[in-house]
């Protein structure tokens, strides 16, 4: 992995290509809409560029970026006037290429939040139980059980298909 | 699950190309970084502590400095040097035989109580003797004899007869005899008798011509800054007072003075404090006193030039306010009715510095020194020096 400078601003091209999908995967997974997804994504690097921070090392810039995203989404969808529209449904639209895996998203999408952002965590950005928890202000075991929950839910949803055990 | 899958989901979870050219465009116009935010949110944070730290104190030292404010509002009037005062017995229970001029006593606020306590005057006394039914011839033997009667007495008097249906000078005679009424042997503290009438007529003229030009220069019951006021002395002769500092030498005054009164047999004195000032003064010394429920008598002394104020009992508020009044302690005579402090074993002597002033006995009162004079206004003339009241003025 090439090396990033540390301090917020430098190299932003690279920065952006290398967590882009992370953050606007998570943005989608928690606003569910890809229009929302794009805002959050140009406000959380815009705060990241103009945050002036220097991180000790890739882990902490990638953790700082996934709690802004988190934070820009919740921001947004807590909005009242947010809360008082009636979105489009542009959720039928298609995702992603494969029809299986826009039926896996919105399997993924039709769990609840608390089951849905643990799950696209830990087997979108394959993050640890620690990392999760850390990120949600969980305790791990909390997390690992909702993980256990929401991948039983999600098995029934999706009928046990793409489940490889 | 299949991890084949998610990676590949991964890989198109892309932000769709406006977005991404919004946001290189945002990223070229905002600032590349924001140096010094941390310190400028610090910065706020430690002014905001700072002035929350400073409030209290702040506060505090606020609070303070009202308190020392009302504390040194309180030690001033601590410090305040009380007005002196004399004891006096009797002062306030009896205020008839008062010469101040212009005395305003307490018991003036009743009416009924100021006539019963007051002496009538021959004037009065004949008008009520011929109403009530006697003579002229009645009148006159009467008021030969010099009897002073009072409306008290009178009253009683009027009241008995009508009762008893023997309304007769002897009957007036034998109730005068009965209730021991004064025998007014016409002598006066000077020397002149109340007969002599004449002798004083030129005085009193003087006076009156005197008073018609300050009314008519300075309008009804008002002075010149010059005049202290004014008294007929042992010889008859008009005293007018000039105020200190005024115009002592100016020969020009007296000439005018002379000219107003009408002659020159007018002396000059010299006090203090202007008639006006006293005047003044007198009001609201008795004003206060009467809202402490002190006050017994007020008047002004146009001899000494003070105002002479009778209490029935002394405070400490009292003698406060007297001091406010009065600083110089030399413009009010107070004077204390012994029996009402008496009450106040903390009073019951006089402290240092003042002076007792024995009041004679009932049955040692002198008939040579009632002041009584013919008629209200030169009755106001008479000077009175009652005994022992020199030696207490606070000035000596």
């Amino acid at each position: 992995m090439e090396n990033l400078p540390r301090r917020a601003g430098g190299e932003i091209d690279a920065i952006i290509d290398r967590y882009q999908s992370m953050v606007y995967g998570l943005a989608l997974a928690r606003t569910g809409s890809p229009a929302d997804a794009d805002d959050v994504f140009q406000e959380t690097f815009l705060a990241y560029c103009q945050s002036g921070k220097t991180f000790r090392d890739e882990e902490h810039r990638k953790a700082w970026l996934l709690r802004t995203a988190l934070n820009m989404s919740r921001r947004l969808t807590g909005s009242s006037w947010r809360r008082k529209t009636v979105p489009l449904e542009e959720g039928e639209a298609a995702v992603f290429q494969e029809p299986e895996e826009n039926l896996v998203w919105q399997a993924l999408c039709s769990l609840e939040e608390t089951y849905r952002l643990p799950l696209y965590l830990f087997y979108f950005q394959e993050l640890p139980t620690g990392e999760i928890a850390k990120l949600l202000s969980l305790r791990p075991g909390t997390v690992r059980m909702r993980l256990s929950r929401g991948r039983e839910q999600l098995r029934e949803v999706l009928k046990g298909d793409f489940f490889d055990e | 699950m299949n991890r084949e899958l998610f990676a590949s989901m991964r890989s198109q979870m892309k932000p769709s190309p406006e977005a991404q050219a919004g946001l290189r465009e945002k990223l070229a116009q905002a600032k590349p970084e924001r140096k010094g935010g941390h310190y400028r949110k610090y910065a706020a944070l430690a002014a905001c502590l700072a002035l929350a730290a400073a409030v209290v104190p702040a506060y505090r030292y606020w609070k303070w400095q009202r308190l020392m404010q009302v504390f040194q509002h309180s030690a001033t009037i601590e410090i305040y040097e009380p007005h002196s005062y004399v004891l006096a017995d009797g002062v306030g229970v009896q205020t008839e035989n008062t010469a101040d001029t212009g005395a305003v006593t307490a018991n003036e606020s009743v009416s009924c109580n100021r006539d019963q306590d007051q002496e009538m005057t021959p004037g009065e006394l004949t008008d009520n003797m011929l109403e009530a039914g006697f003579t002229r011839e009645d009148v006159d033997a009467y008021l030969s004899g010099g009897w002073q009667m009072t409306w008290a007495k009178w009253w009683k008097f009027y009241h008995q007869s009508e009762e008893s249906g023997d309304r007769t000078l002897e009957a007036l005679l034998d109730f005068s005899r009965e209730e021991d009424l004064a025998v007014n042997t016409g002598d006066l503290p000077g020397g002149a008798y109340v007969v002599d009438i004449p002798v004083q007529e030129t005085a009193a003229a003087a006076y009156q011509n005197l008073m018609a030009q300050f009314e008519k220069d300075c309008g009804p019951g008002s002075y010149p800054e010059w005049y202290g006021g004014a008294y007929i002395d042992e010889n008859e002769t008009l005293v007018v007072n000039i105020v200190e500092g005024g115009e002592p030498e100016d020969k020009a005054l007296f000439l005018k003075i002379q000219d107003w009164a009408g002659t020159d047999q007018i002396s000059f004195g010299n006090v203090k404090y202007g008639l006006g000032y006293l005047r003044d003064l007198q009001d609201r010394a008795f004003e206060a006193m009467s809202e402490l429920g002190l006050a017994a008598g007020c008047g002004v002394n146009e001899e000494t030039g003070q105002v002479e104020l009778d209490l029935s009992a002394v405070t400490d508020e009292a003698l406060r306010l007297l001091a406010e009044l009065d600083p110089a302690d030399d413009a009010i005579l107070v004077r204390v009715g012994q029996a009402a402090v008496a009450e106040d074993t903390a009073a019951s002597e006089a402290p240092d510095g003042y002076i007792h002033i024995p009041a004679p006995a009932e049955n040692d009162v002198q008939p040579d020194n009632l002041p009584i004079g013919p008629e209200g206004a030169e009755y106001d003339l008479l000077p009175l020096e009652p005994s022992g009241v020199e030696d207490a003025s606070p000035g000596e």
